[in-house]
């Protein structure tokens, strides 16, 4: 299967379960309405009658927030302090959510029942997966970081001129992009094993580990893709919401629309990662237990050609001996 | 080397500058009471300079005197004892370990002579008592035979530095030598009539953590020499240049009615001038940062323009804009006469105007500092709130506010928002001695504070009358040691020539609450209220045509309406509000701000519909300028579209972490 036909097959699983894509969604929007509200509350009362406020329709107001912390900055705190607990309930609501996707791709047609059984069945396991590799990554972080931090205070060309720094540190943050990447196909991939050959934990890391290294041209292309396409999306985005005025309650909304537009859109391609991935795994995954199933089908055949070829010299032998 | 030899035919090609110099015409143009003519040489394997002065040092006082008193700066960096080390505890920018013997610096005097008498040096003495530190050795005291009133005196002084591993301005980083406070510098001695002093005594005090510099003005003949493969940028002008046997080059400056005169040294430097307006604008920059040697010849020349149309003639010939490597960042973004250094990142992008700012606030030195000398130890506002408040009027003037994602400022708000965001807005009064500030306190209070209150001051006289208030200031101070008071005077002086009744006498009360005390300005506008009364008699009279301004005082009326205004803070400003009505009508009243609240009455066929405090802005003390106006319909709108800001942020942020699984 070459990587184009993962993404059309990808898109078109994506687009089948349509009312997964919602769902999801709504859980985005959902979670950062908690923090949302209060903040919208907070404004509305430390704004209270001032006319400073009207400033920020025309444009952003510098003063107006540093002001805010005159009467405002514990409230404001508070929330922006919450918002470490709201990417947390997130991270693990995404992790959740993964194993109903896969579940729900393996499937024909989409059912609600499937998602969310999938969801229960495999979320112990996939966030145990999702932290060895949190693990990984900071592994990888500081296997990379502190050496080069340490190289710095010993090697003195590297410091009496930062653009050598700059230069090093940018080759460094290539090579752990790709690394980091890897690491996630990686992770990727041990969920589908786990889905797939309800494999233990790390059996599945490590069959994760050898389909990316033995596929690694292919898988990283259908990573890459899906990630280069979203910052088209963000570019058209920025282009429109440039032109759009949010001077009036009706350009607002136009904004807003817009706005969740683009977050509906990062959704799809999300899921469209997961799926192409998924298009790719399964294809090889098949091809390999056919191959497999038909070794062992030949395998059989010998086995029972020869064992007939035996019954019949045997029964020959005895005719003969009869005779 | 090679690659930047082309810009050096280049530079060469376009400026041939070398005849500037003999064309300008070096009048006398200070007291030079202390005149330096110092042979020095630099050892760049030891670090080492060995120094030999000769100083011609006038009695200027009405008194006979008996003892010279001098600073020696580099001691501050000679062990963890020095007053400088102590107030230095908390910052990463002293040394973290006494480890290494070679990053301590200091200065040893050999030979003190004065007139050819012999060696005095024995009999010198460190003095510690201002900050009751025994170990400081930073300012030394020799006993000497009588110098009479008017009397000139020739000391002359050996001695050895070792300079220290990069600190606070000085110092060597590798083969970079920075060499500012490097020579046995005299002190000042101040006599009635001179600042403020009420009798003749040396001012020469101990070099402290966040204290700057004070000396008389003088001509400096400065013979450097170093080792031939380097380069070297000076205060003054280079006017001879020798190469010597042993490798070596000796290079001649003089620099005129010059308070200062700092050097650097560089295997690296590359050089890159523009004359303009008769000023030599020279750049040293290292190799890493040449992309941004126009970047910072362009932004002297907004300053000289700047300050040339609204303080006065640039006074020196020549300024030189010195690059410094990024790590030894303690050498950058400082000011010498004529001389100052930058602080550049190699691509930094060209929106991001840090380069510029910088050189344009260190140039403003020059008049803040080298020319208007004001003693930056005890009044550091002086200098630094000066430049800080032309440095933000220039940014504002010639770089508009870059925008990133819809997101600006400028820099007024920053040094603003730095000052009303403080911890302790009232942890001491700006005109603070500079050892005397608190931890923290004095950047906040020097340089941002101090041109807020300057910026308002602007806004209160007008802009034209600041610049005259500029323009007399630095005529009648320069090349002079201005004071505090010096300058309010002048402010008072011209601000009574215009006749400002708003203003008051004199503007004593403003610097009184401003630089002398600690006041919080924050003006609120309580409430505004609108009582109908009779409405359905002025229905009928609008619907003829009366309108509230024209309808006799004896019929009803509409609207009785009042508008509350009250000062929460200590500090008292005259202001003006706008008052507007639902017809479109418009008030300003004034109000002088002396009593803790205010009422405004007012009756009509119209109500009111919104009111602001100080509506053009001038007030940028006042803390919280949110509370200044009140509106009776209040909108939401701008509080949904922020929230939908922050929802769409939100949404971004944990969709990426969500992507992390
Ligand atoms: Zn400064």
């Amino acid at each position: 299967m070459n990587i184009f036909r993962a993404y059309i097959n990808g898109f078109r699983l994506t687009m089948r379960n349509h009312k997964m894509l919602f769902f999801l969604y709504a859980v985005n929007i959902l979670t950062a309405l908690i923090l949302v509200v209060p903040f919208f509350q907070t404004l509305k009362i430390a704004a209270n009658n001032t006319v400073e406020i009207e400033s920020l329709l025309t444009g952003f107001d510098f003063n107006f927030f540093v002001d805010l912390a005159q009467t405002s900055a514990q409230k404001f705190l508070n929330i922006f302090s919450s918002l470490k607990w709201i990417v947390l309930v997130y991270w693990l609501l995404s992790i959740f959510f993964l194993g109903g996707i896969i579940k729900v791709f393996n499937k024909d047609k989409f059912s609600w029942r499937a998602f969310f059984v999938g969801s229960f069945k495999y979320f112990l396991r996939f966030l145990f997966i999702s932290l060895i590799f949190l693990i990984l990554q900071v592994l990888l972080f500081l296997m990379i970081w502190i050496p080069f931090v340490l190289a710095t205070g010993v090697t003195k060309d590297l410091i009496t001129n930062e653009q050598n720094l700059f230069i090093i540190a940018g080759i460094l943050i290539i090579f752990h992009g790709i690394l980091s990447v890897t690491l996630q196909m990686a992770s990727d991939y041990s969920k589908y094993y786990l889905v797939f050959e309800n494999k233990n934990i790390f059996r599945a890391i490590l069959s994760g580990f050898g389909f990316v290294s033995r596929n690694y041209y292919k898988t990283f292309s259908i990573f890459i893709v899906n990630q280069i396409v979203p910052v088209f999306a963000f570019y058209i985005y920025f282009n429109l919401s440039r032109d759009i005025t949010t001077q009036t309650i009706v350009g607002i909304v136009i904004m807003f629309i817009i706005q969740q537009i683009y977050i509906f859109c990062r959704i799809i391609f999300k899921t469209w990662r997961y799926a192409s991935e998924y298009e790719y795994f399964t294809y090889l995954f098949l091809k390999n237990a056919r191959i497999k199933a038909s070794r062992m089908i030949f395998e059989n055949i010998e086995v029972k050609t020869a064992e007939t070829i035996r019954q019949w010299q045997d029964n020959r032998r005895k005719s003969e001996n009869n005779q | 080397m090679k690659n930047y030899i082309k810009y050096f035919i280049f530079i060469s090609l376009i400026v041939q500058t070398s005849h500037l110099f003999s064309q300008h015409s070096f009048t006398k143009q200070s007291a030079r009471i202390a005149n330096y003519d110092i042979k020095v040489e630099l050892n760049t394997e030891t670090k080492t300079l060995i120094g030999s002065q000769l100083l011609k040092w006038t009695n200027s006082s009405p008194d006979t005197i008996s003892e010279l008193q001098f600073h020696l700066y580099m001691n501050a960096f000679k062990n963890q004892n020095s007053t400088f080390m102590i107030e230095s505890f908390f910052t990463s920018s002293a040394f973290d370990s006494q480890t290494y013997e070679d990053q301590w610096g200091w200065i040893e005097i050999i030979n003190l002579q004065i007139d050819s008498s012999v060696d005095l040096s024995a009999t010198c003495k460190y003095l510690y008592t201002e900050a009751g530190n025994k170990d400081d050795q930073t300012v030394m005291a020799c006993p000497v035979r009588k110098i009479l009133p008017n009397q000139t005196v020739d000391i002359k002084i050996d001695y050895i530095v070792k300079l220290p591993q990069a600190i606070a301005r000085t110092g060597y980083y590798y083969d970079y030598f920075f060499i500012a406070q490097w020579f046995p510098k005299i002190g000042v001695l101040e006599y009635k009539g001179i600042r403020n002093a009420e009798k003749t005594k040396w001012n020469c005090h101990q070099y402290h953590y966040n204290s700057e510099f004070y000396a008389n003005f003088g001509v400096y003949n400065v013979e450097i020499t170093v080792p031939n493969e380097y380069y070297v940028g000076a205060s003054g002008f280079l006017y001879k240049k020798k190469y010597n046997a042993n490798n070596t080059k000796t290079l001649s400056y003089k620099a005129e009615d010059v308070i200062d005169f700092t050097w650097v040294a560089s295997k690296k430097f590359i050089e890159f001038e523009r004359v303009w307006k008769g000023t030599i604008v020279k750049v040293l920059i290292l190799p890493e940062h040449i992309n941004l040697a126009n970047r910072h010849i362009n932004a002297a020349i907004k300053a000289i323009d700047y300050f040339e149309s609204v303080v006065g003639e640039y006074p020196y010939p020549n300024i030189t804009i010195v690059d410094v490597p990024l790590d030894a960042s303690q050498f950058g973004s400082m000011e010498y006469p004529t001389l100052i250094s930058t602080l550049s990142v190699s691509f930094i992008p060209f929106w991001i105007k840090t380069p510029e700012q910088i050189t344009i606030h260190e140039f403003g030195h020059n008049y803040f500092m080298a020319t208007l000398a004001n003693n930056e130890a005890e009044e550091p506002w002086l200098d630094e709130g000066f430049a800080s408040y032309h440095e933000a009027n220039i940014m504002q003037q010639n770089y508009p506010s870059v925008s990133f994602l819809g997101y600006n400022f400028e820099t007024f708000d920053i040094l603003r928002a730095n000052y009303t965001l403080s911890d302790d807005k009232q942890i001491a009064p700006i005109n603070n001695k500079s050892w005397e500030f608190p931890l923290f306190s004095y950047n906040v209070l020097t340089y941002s504070k101090a041109a807020i209150v300057l910026k308002t001051l602007e806004n209160l006289v007008g802009e034209e009358t600041m610049i005259e208030i500029n323009r007399t200031y630095y005529e009648r101070w320069k090349f002079n040691h201005p004071t505090a008071k010096n300058f309010i005077d002048i402010v008072n002086e011209i601000v009574k020539q215009k006749n400002d009744s708003t203003l008051g006498e004199n503007m004593n009360w403003f610097f009184d609450q401003t630089i002398y005390h600690t006041y919080i300005c924050d003006y609120e506008l309580n409430t505004i209220s609108n009582k109908a009364i009779s409405r359905g008699v002025t229905q009928a009279l609008s619907e003829f045509g009366f309108n509230w301004g024209i309808l006799p005082e004896e019929i009803n009326y509409a609207y009785e309406s009042s508008v509350t205004l009250s000062q929460k803070g200590e500090m008292t400003m005259p202001v003006e509000i706008l008052i507007h009505f639902e017809s479109g009508e418009e008030i300003v009243e004034y109000w002088n701000g002396k009593d803790a609240t205010k009422t405004f009455y007012y009756s009509g066929l119209t109500k009111i519909l919104w009111a602001k405090i100080d509506y053009t802005d001038k007030i940028l003390l006042d803390i919280n300028k949110n509370n200044n106006s009140y509106t009776t319909e209040p909108s939401v709108v701008p509080v949904v579209k922020y929230s939908s800001k922050f929802l769409f942020a939100l949404q971004n942020i944990i969709h990426f972490f969500g992507m992390l699984i």
